[in-house]
């Protein structure tokens, strides 16, 4: 049986491995090869050396991993309040806390962007009340500046973090903290001698993706930085559509990507990626004895920490649900007068409307593409040898770890002689890489759980290989599939960047047009569709945990 | 060393409850200095809530402690000074066997130099000094179970607690253990109070038991004391097996399968006849299980002192002393 399916095995994940070479390796490779000069037997590096020497470039890549190794700091630090503040609540304000935090991450950039510029900007909300408050009399820049990106992509990578450090905080065997405590321990020596260094893992392996995320930051700089806080893909993109150097575009593109491979190659070897997305495969749950411990001055100030970070990570996509349903022309807080005219505004323009319809389509297509050769991957893989699995899974999951932009502009480079792009189903098809990750690490985890034995009892009772699947193994593994669903619609819905490089006037989507207005001047408009978006997002999540609760997990994806 | 273990331990009318659950009813306790007193009884007795309550784990809902007639009650765990072996040994995984022990002692911020004697002292004393730099993960259970022992007593503590230490190792080596936890009652002297559901361990280690049930104590006293006179069936069960009798004559009695001898024919009034079921040869002595009047009758006896002939179905006398009947 076993000999069989390792035949099958390969033949399942094929699909997925001719994709992703054919439509992103390959592509992102010959891109690369660009930066080597014309001619391959007599390769250049004038382009790297360019980098090098001009102090310009090497000040934007100095910024990148300066503002990378901040924003992982801040995340850090943040994280541990919001991390203790999960493990002492009850289990039913414990999920809700989770969604507090995934809410964000899974919240187009768009949206989230859009909301921070409502509540940042010099007259903006934060503003408004510091002026009211009278400690202030002139509004303070948070954005447009360093503080606005760091903002920006601390609010969003910071999950990354919480994840693994709320599972190593659980892991603690709690009797090591009382066995400290009757050695003489002193609340904030256990913090220091224990706490901290027991989750440091966690925080290793979370920091990393952050940092490694961070560098290839595009959007969030773009809209919230100013023009000291250029990072190489705002660099790379400009080399691209305003200097039209891609030679020097692809030198960029290659140091970006060559950081980004080193700091997933060093994760891939201790830690594992598809650990960090289904945390809950932790073994060995919470040794938590449930003791109540007294109000103590530490414990309030780390409740009142986490409660703060709670705000941070979910008041811009609170706040836009009262901006979006204000009469004013000009976004205000607290509106002065409710009125529906910029959802009316929304779906009564033509321009919105197409946007809407080529973001359905591209999503439409992504699904159709990246849910059955996801899928039929994850459960080829799930029967390989680890050996072979390790390789397969890491060549799968790398669309997630190397910088959109980088991909976006080889896909562009690939097919514009061929002139693919400007079609919204060619973005379908780029986003499928995008969303192929996430399909084939959510059918996997949902694989991990199915019990081995019940293939094998099948098999007893003379079923067949394909009986088994379509009798036994589907039904159990759907929750995952619809898991994967979700999230390749999110991905692709969300996308901005692929969308830029893409689309036209006649095909682009309805993050590009917000893209657009976001970067000029926020019109009310964009508030509504992000209060939709988001309404969206919500809904999506609610029909995820819906059919997740039914194998009783946590759902921390 | 020695001195500072001396410690009296009293507990009075302790009560602790969880979600209107009591875990503790009325407790009252003095464990004299130096005494070896364990907490026995099966799961859900209070046994261990009654350790985490000296600890200072739990607080008591009412009751009080004291060490030496020093109040415990409101005294943060951290400065009570208490010595607590926990059941899955509880090492700090981030630590070398030095560190750990070691940890206490920084707490009290003693100087390098002091800690480092005492914490050999300790090693020594638990035959771990080879294994000093090595992490709990290397190590068997039986050494982890030392490590834990040496980082509770390097700190002198006034009491020694142990839950279920031995919980978590195979048979030949619990029984290794509880000869060096025996050992090392004695040459440091502590006042110790252990927790264990194993009365086997508990009658070997122990100076004295308390027996618990439903958060109550049930009875109290050395090990001869609880076997010999248990205050009801419940200890009489607890502590070795237990025949509970009718006679024909409509006595009760209750009598330890020891403590009958066995003859073919009836020589005095305290006899009963038995059918025997099953005879079970276990080495050193051997079982007879045997029906009497419908009722099922363990009798032990030395292997040697048994007539080889007697067989399985054949009748005999089983005869006993009235000194050795239990009176409940």
């Amino acid at each position: 049986m076993y000999i069989k399916t390792s035949k099958w095995s390969w033949l399942a994940v094929t699909p997925m491995m001719i994709f992703l070479l054919g439509i992103f390796v390959w592509p992102v490779f010959s891109f690369l090869m660009l930066s080597f000069g014309d001619s391959l037997s007599a390769p250049s590096f004038v382009h790297y050396q360019k980098i090098i020497t001009t102090p310009i470039y090497r000040q934007i890549i100095f910024n990148t991993f300066n503002i990378a190794l901040l924003v992982t700091i801040f995340s850090v630090i943040f994280s541990y309040p919001i991390v203790y503040l999960l493990a002492n609540v009850s289990k039913r304000m414990r999920k809700f806390l989770f969604i507090l935090v995934l809410l964000p991450f899974w919240t187009s950039a768009l949206v989230r962007t859009t909301a921070w510029i409502v509540i940042l900007q010099r007259k903006g909300i934060l503003n408004e009340m510091l002026l009211f408050t009278g400690i202030f009399n002139e509004p303070i820049s948070f954005i447009y500046n360093f503080s606005g990106v760091l903002i920006g992509m601390t609010h969003v990578l910071m999950p990354f973090v919480i994840f693994p450090l709320y599972a190593a905080y659980k892991n603690i065997d709690y009797s090591l903290i009382e066995a400290a405590e009757s050695l003489g321990s002193k609340s904030y020596q256990t913090v220091k001698r224990l706490i901290i260094p027991l989750t440091m893992p966690g925080v290793i392996a979370g920091s990393i993706i952050v940092f490694m995320s961070a560098i290839g930051y595009y959007i969030t700089p773009a809209l919230m930085g100013g023009p000291k806080q250029t990072m190489i893909a705002m660099l790379i993109e400009n080399n691209i559509n305003r200097t039209l150097n891609w030679e020097l575009a692809a030198a960029l593109s290659s140091v970006l990507l060559f950081s980004t491979l080193i700091l997933f190659i060093i994760f891939q070897k201790y830690f594992g990626f598809d650990n960090l997305l289904s945390s809950n495969s932790q073994k060995g749950s919470s040794q938590f004895y449930k003791r109540k411990e007294k109000f103590s001055p530490s414990k309030i100030t780390m409740y009142f920490l986490g409660g703060l970070v709670c705000v941070f990570l979910i008041a811009p996509i609170v706040i836009v649900f009262p901006m979006s349903l204000s009469a004013s022309p000009f976004l205000e807080f607290p509106p002065q007068e409710y009125s529906l005219r910029w959802y009316e505004s929304f779906f009564s323009d033509n321009r919105w409307l197409r946007g809407l319809w080529n973001s359905l389509i591209a999503a439409a297509v992504t699904i159709a593409i990246s849910l059955p050769i996801g899928t039929l991957a994850a459960v080829g893989v799930n029967e390989m040898k680890r050996k072979t699995r390790l390789w397969l899974e890491t060549l799968f999951i790398l669309p997630m770890v190397i910088p959109v932009i980088i991909f976006a502009i080889s896909l562009f480079y690939f097919i514009a002689p061929l002139r693919l792009n400007n079609s919204v189903v060619t973005l379908g098809i780029a986003h499928s890489v995008l969303a192929m990750p996430f399909v084939f690490l959510t059918v996997s985890a949902s694989l991990k759980n199915f019990n081995k034995n019940l293939e094998l009892a099948a098999y007893s009772l003379g079923a067949s290989w394909k009986t088994m699947f379509w009798r036994i193994m589907l039904p159990s593994i759907t929750p995952g599939i619809i898991a994967g669903a979700i999230f390749a619609f999110i991905q692709s819905f969300d996308d901005v960047i692929l969308a830029l490089f893409l689309t036209n006037i006649k095909s682009r989507t309805l993050p590009r047009i917000m893209f657009e207005g976001v970067a000029h001047e926020i019109d009310p408009t964009i508030v509504a569709i992000s209060g939709l978006l988001i309404t969206l997002t919500v809904l999506l999540f609610a029909i995820n945990a819906l059919f997740a609760s039914e194998r009783e997990n946590d759902p921390n994806i | 060393m020695t001195q500072t273990f001396k410690n009296t331990l009293t507990i009075k009318n302790l009560e602790k409850s969880f979600n209107d659950v009591m875990a503790l009813n009325d407790i009252s306790l003095e464990v004299q200095e130096g005494e070896f007193c364990s907490l026995l009884g099966a799961s859900g007795s209070g046994k261990t809530t009654l350790l985490r309550v000296i600890a200072g784990f739990e607080s008591p809902d009412k009751g009080s402690l004291e060490i030496n007639g020093r109040n415990l009650n409101s005294l943060p765990i951290a400065n009570r000074n208490i010595g607590m072996v926990f059941q899955n040994y509880a090492l700090f995984p981030h630590m070398s066997v030095r560190e750990n022990v070691a940890f206490g002692l920084e707490m009290q911020k003693l100087k390098k130099i002091d800690i480092n004697t005492r914490v050999n002292e300790a090693l020594k004393l638990v035959d771990l000094r080879n294994e000093a730099t090595r992490f709990p993960n290397q190590l068997s259970g039986g050494q982890q179970q030392r490590v834990a022992l040496a980082r509770a007593i390097v700190i002198k503590p006034s009491l020694l607690l142990m839950d279920e230490p031995l919980g978590a190792l195979d048979k030949n080596l619990r029984k290794e253990m509880q000869a060096q936890i025996k050992e090392l009652h004695k040459n440091i002297n502590a006042t110790i109070i252990y927790v264990t559901h194993d009365q086997e361990e508990a009658m070997y280690l122990s100076d004295r038991i308390v027996l618990l049930d439903q958060g109550k104590i049930i009875q109290s006293g050395t090990c001869k004391e609880l076997y010999s006179s248990p205050k009801n069936r419940m200890v009489a069960n607890f502590l070795g097996e237990c025949n509970f009798i009718k006679l024909e004559d409509g006595r009760n009695i209750t009598i330890r399968p020891e403590s009958f001898a066995v003859l073919d024919r009836k020589t005095s009034e305290n006899g009963i006849e038995v059918t025997i079921k099953d005879l079970v040869f276990l080495g050193s002595y051997t079982k007879l299980i045997g029906s009497y009047n419908q009722q099922e009758i363990t009798a032990t006896f030395r292997s040697s002192d048994l007539n080889p002939n007697i067989r399985k179905l054949d009748k005999v006398h089983l005869i006993f002393n009235k000194e050795c009947l239990i009176n409940l």
